[in-house]
């Protein structure tokens, strides 16, 4: 009886609290303070480094006369950056095309088992991919033997930088390419046939055309990331001895790329001997020409697939349709397969195999573990606060009732995903030790700051995607029957758009989890150590190989683990 | 030689068999509706005659070729989709003329025949347009005509008119049946609206989870329908139920429910043999008094239909009627008593189906 009683005045006590909070100024407030956080801490220091042309324009030419080659550095270091990512998207696309057809137009037996290898290379860190790529396929002068199976190959840096990000960025091009296949109608494709097109016709002339924001989406996602990874480059790098920090002269060497150039300089002006502040201008020069340029690209990209005319006014029936059968289409599954299983799968896992043959080495286990528990909390906090502010960003961005500016900043929310995490990291350091606004607290608290800009819009894309597709009446079909505008969101679009939460919070927790080069260039390989960064430690100061391997394997269970469990718990929330 | 023709067709999706044992033959020149409630597997029969699927079981022959080997892009047949499907990034024009282009043909040929079949569907003056800016109606036209220009004698609508305004459909529906006459062409077309299918064939095939039921002309199909199912789902009819009580030479006294008898001319059921019969609700009547040929009622409802009023009737055996008269007819009020009149020339008799009858004309 008196639980009873207690039972209706708490729901009746919840409920004025929803109505309390429903309430028009209290609802802007908050969006007021989302929108703040978003300027503040995520947009501002992001692109605070481009201010540093302005403010310190002076340390920029003195480094630039007192070390003119420095120019020449940062020049080829970024090129590289570009012939990497652009090289890897194209392949990423000729066999991300074909596999995505396969996924999403064929009823086949263990298509659950190819998905998941598909995005098995995902719960690989990079740091991790770098090395195991680089073992796989690379000299490696560092060790005294040949690890059984290697092929010993590879000694130039922009082959392993290509090959290492086929496994880093593959599984993200057949993802988001199937997804956007997956609602292109199939009829199209018939209407086209029932025609007389053959196949190869009907896909080049009706299919991808329809198919073009796919493509833009998937080169996208994987520009940016080839641009952005830091982690997988240097110990990619290092392996094949192409990555040196020369602590005596105070130079990088090695065929650098821009974030393994961010890493090297990072580490060099941490250096008692070396001049910090010629680094901060190095720094921030290179940062600068990273953001700029990816924004450029980016914009590129977007006009290049929405422009370019894909239905060549050309037809060439006879040959389209002896390539649509017989032996060209098997050829094309077979490589795209020989693609999948020898430059993706495998050189993603060769570590593994590495624990079997290499000689044991000692581990730190402690500081194994410590790295592994620092790598879960900032991963969880961050998650939590892209959770917290991602959501009403995301209801703000499609129901916040102002157009114009929902429109930008559904633009604006991708600019710290685009800027390369290294670049931005060094933007966000310049940025808190600069300013004067915000308290800092601690260097935990930068790095926690810098993962949230980087993973906030995983959060933000998936539930403004899922909003997007839900239909506004259902939510005012509840309003019309007395719901506070927060109880009709609790009670009918959150129960409906929880899946898509939950998707965006795995790909930012497992995005932050990975990532190393953020970490890196807000604090250095000593402060922080996550575990990516305890790995490129191990390969970068120790060559202690088979340790970094014990490590990464480690850290793949652990978060295997823990995709799992998220998954158990999605599909249950289904 | 029939143009097309299905032997022992089936066609099974893992557990749910869409298509079950069906033998069609259409011949060279026909306009063939294939008439189902939706789901009844109507788009399963034509995709295997299009050669989108192959058949699990059965043969499909065109022109006496086997055609299940031969792919989608070398059967040489237009195909018209419910949901329309023009290409959105393409306009009207190059939407018709996308078959012509496709198959390599000369840039004057192209041109000629995109004029020729937008003239067809009187579309040519909207052919710059693209598929968004045209109406429904205009859209299936535009869909039509790129499937003219594949310049086949075999033409395949799926449901062609059943995403248009009602208006906009009974228009199309006449120009549809003329231009496949005029250009001489076959045409096997899918409707699950009776009066669509009954209006443009030559002949309805009618179908029923998954399977023909019967077929004929649309004359046949609705004056007498040879199964149950059909009399009720190519208009609509009255049932009563009942068995043959005593015969006399052609005639019958069927025992209905409730001690009501009727006397209907019927020579073919023995004595004891339970049955339906079977009126459209426009062969019966309704007047005040006793009838020798009919059975009390009582008024329920009344609506109107337009050119016609329907009353609604529950007869002496509890089972309702409809029936549809004049507006000029004298009026009754509900709940009014009244003696339902039947037209023993127009009725149907049926066995009474073993699983029952409203088992029997369930749609699925
Ligand atoms: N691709 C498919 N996979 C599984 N079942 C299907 C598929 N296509 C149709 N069906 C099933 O076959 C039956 C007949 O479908 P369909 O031919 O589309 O019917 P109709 O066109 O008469 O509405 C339905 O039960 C439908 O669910
Ligand atoms: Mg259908």
């Amino acid at each position: 009886m008196r639980e009873g009683q207690g039972d209706t005045r708490n729901r009746r006590l919840s409920q004025r609290l929803l109505a309390f909070l429903s309430r028009r100024p209290i609802i802007a407030t908050w969006y007021g303070a989302v929108l703040l956080y978003f300027f503040l801490l995520v947009l501002l220091p992001t692109l605070f480094v481009l201010s540093f042309v302005f403010t310190g324009w002076q340390a920029i030419q003195g480094l630039l006369s007192a070390r003119p080659e420095v120019l020449g550095t940062i020049g080829s270091a970024i090129l590289l950056s570009y012939q990497t990512a652009i090289i890897v998207t194209l392949v990423d696309l000729v066999f991300g095309l074909p596999l995505a057809w396969f996924l999403v137009r064929r009823a086949f037996r263990g298509k659950s088992l190819l998905n998941t290898l598909i995005d098995s290379p995902l719960a690989v860190p990079t740091a991790g991919l770098g090395f195991s790529v680089a073992l796989f396929w690379g000299v490696t002068p560092f060790l005294d033997f040949k690890p059984f199976g290697s092929l010993g190959l590879v000694s130039s840096g922009l082959l392993i930088l290509i090959l290492l990000h086929f496994t880093t960025t593959f599984p993200y091009m057949v993802r988001s390419l199937s997804a956007i296949l997956k609602e292109i109608d199939i009829d199209y494709e018939i209407a086209a046939r029932a025609s007389g097109a053959s196949k190869l016709t009907a896909t080049r002339t009706v299919t991808l055309p329809l198919f073009r924001s796919g493509i833009a989406t998937g080169a996208t996602l994987v520009l940016a990331k080839a641009l952005s990874d830091t982690g997988g480059v240097v110990t990619a790098l290092t392996t094949i001895g192409k990555f040196g920090v020369n602590t005596a002269d105070c130079r990088a060497e090695g065929e650098l790329n821009g974030t393994a150039l961010i890493a090297a300089w990072k580490t060099l002006s941490d250096v008692a001997g070396c001049q910090s502040s010629e680094f901060t201008a190095g720094l921030a020069l290179v940062a600068i020409l990273m953001i700029v340029s990816a924004l450029a690209l980016l914009v590129v990209v977007k006009i290049l697939t929405m422009r370019a005319r894909i239905p060549m006014k050309r037809i060439f029936p006879t040959w389209e349709k002896r390539l649509s059968r017989g032996i060209a289409p098997r050829i094309r599954d077979g490589a795209t397969f020989f693609f999948l299983i020898f430059l993706v799968l495998i050189p993603s896992f060769f570590l593994i195999g590495f624990l079997l043959v290499g000689s044991p080495e000692p581990i730190e286990w402690n500081t194994l573990y410590r790295s592994i528990y620092f790598s879960f909390m900032i991963a969880g906090v961050a998650t939590a606060i892209d959770l917290a502010l991602g959501i009403p960003m995301a209801i703000f961005i499609v129901r916040g009732g102002m157009r114009r500016l929902g429109r930008a900043m559904d633009v604006l929310v991708n600019v710290p995903y685009i800027v390369p995490s290294a670049a931005l990291g060094i933007s966000l350091s310049l940025f808190f030790t600069q300013q004067r606004l915000v308290p800092v607290p601690s260097l935990f608290f930068i790095v926690t700051l810098a993962h949230v800009a980087f993973t906030f819009p995983f959060v933000v894309r998936n539930v403004t995607g899922a909003l997007e597709g839900l239909d506004p009446a259902m939510e005012e079909t509840a309003r019309s029957l007395g719901a506070r505008p927060l109880q009709s969101f609790r009670r009918v679009t959150f129960p409906i758009i929880k899946a898509s939460i939950l998707a965006g919070a795995i790909m930012a927790f497992t995005r932050s989890v990975g990532e190393t080069g953020a970490t890196l260039a807000v604090a250095g390989r000593e402060a922080i150590i996550t575990a990516p960064v305890y790995i490129v430690n191990l390969i970068l100061e120790e060559q202690n190989f088979y340790a970094a391997a014990l490590a990464t394997t480690v850290l793949i269970s652990v978060s295997a683990t823990a995709m799992l469990l998220m998954r158990y718990i999605t599909r249950r929330a289904r | 030689m029939p143009l097309v023709e299905l032997r022992r067709v089936t066609k099974r999706f893992g557990p749910i068999v869409a298509v079950e044992d069906v033998d069609l033959r259409v011949d060279d020149g026909e306009y063939v509706t294939v008439l189902g409630p939706s789901g009844c597997g109507k788009t399963t029969l034509i995709k295997m005659i299009a050669g989108i699927w192959a058949p699990t079981e059965g043969e499909v022959l065109v022109d006496g070729r086997d055609v299940v080997p031969v792919l989608l892009e070398d059967r040489d047949l237009g195909y018209v989709f419910q949901n329309i499907v023009l290409f959105p990034h393409l306009s009207v024009w190059k939407n018709a003329t996308y078959s012509p282009w496709v198959r390599g043909l000369g840039e004057e040929e192209v041109s000629s025949i995109g004029k020729e079949v937008l003239r067809l569907v009187d579309l040519l003056d909207q052919s710059r347009f693209f598929p968004r800016e045209l109406s429904g109606g205009a859209q299936q036209k535009a869909a039509l005509a790129r499937a003219l220009a594949n310049r086949a004698q075999l033409l395949i609508l799926d449901e062609p008119l059943s995403a248009l305004d009602s208006r906009v459909r009974l228009e199309l529906r006449y120009q549809l049946r003329a231009l496949v006459k005029d250009l001489g062409l076959t045409a096997i077309h899918v409707t699950h609206d009776q009066e669509e299918a009954l209006s443009v064939a030559d002949r309805v095939v009618v179908m029923r989870k998954g399977r023909i039921v019967e077929e004929g002309s649309p004359r046949e199909l609705y004056r007498s329908p040879a199964h149950i199912f059909t009399s009720n789902f190519v208009g609509e009819n009255n049932f009563l139920e009942g068995s043959i009580a005593k015969r006399a030479d052609e005639w019958a006294l069927v025992a209905l429910r409730n001690q009501q008898y009727l006397w209907v001319p019927d020579g073919r059921h023995s004595v004891g043999r339970a049955v339906v019969l079977a009126w459209r609700p426009e062969y019966l009547d309704l007047r005040k008094g006793y009838s020798p040929n009919g059975l009390p009622g009582t008024v329920e409802g009344e609506r109107f239909l337009g050119s016609e009023l329907r009353y609604i009737v529950r007869l002496a055996t509890e089972e309702r009627v409809s029936v549809d008269v004049p507006l000029t007819h004298e009026r009754f009020k509900v709940g009014e008593d009244t003696t339902v009149e039947f037209d023993y020339e127009k009725m149907l008799i049926y066995p009474r189906p073993y699983e029952g009858l409203e088992e029997a004309l369930k749609l699925e």
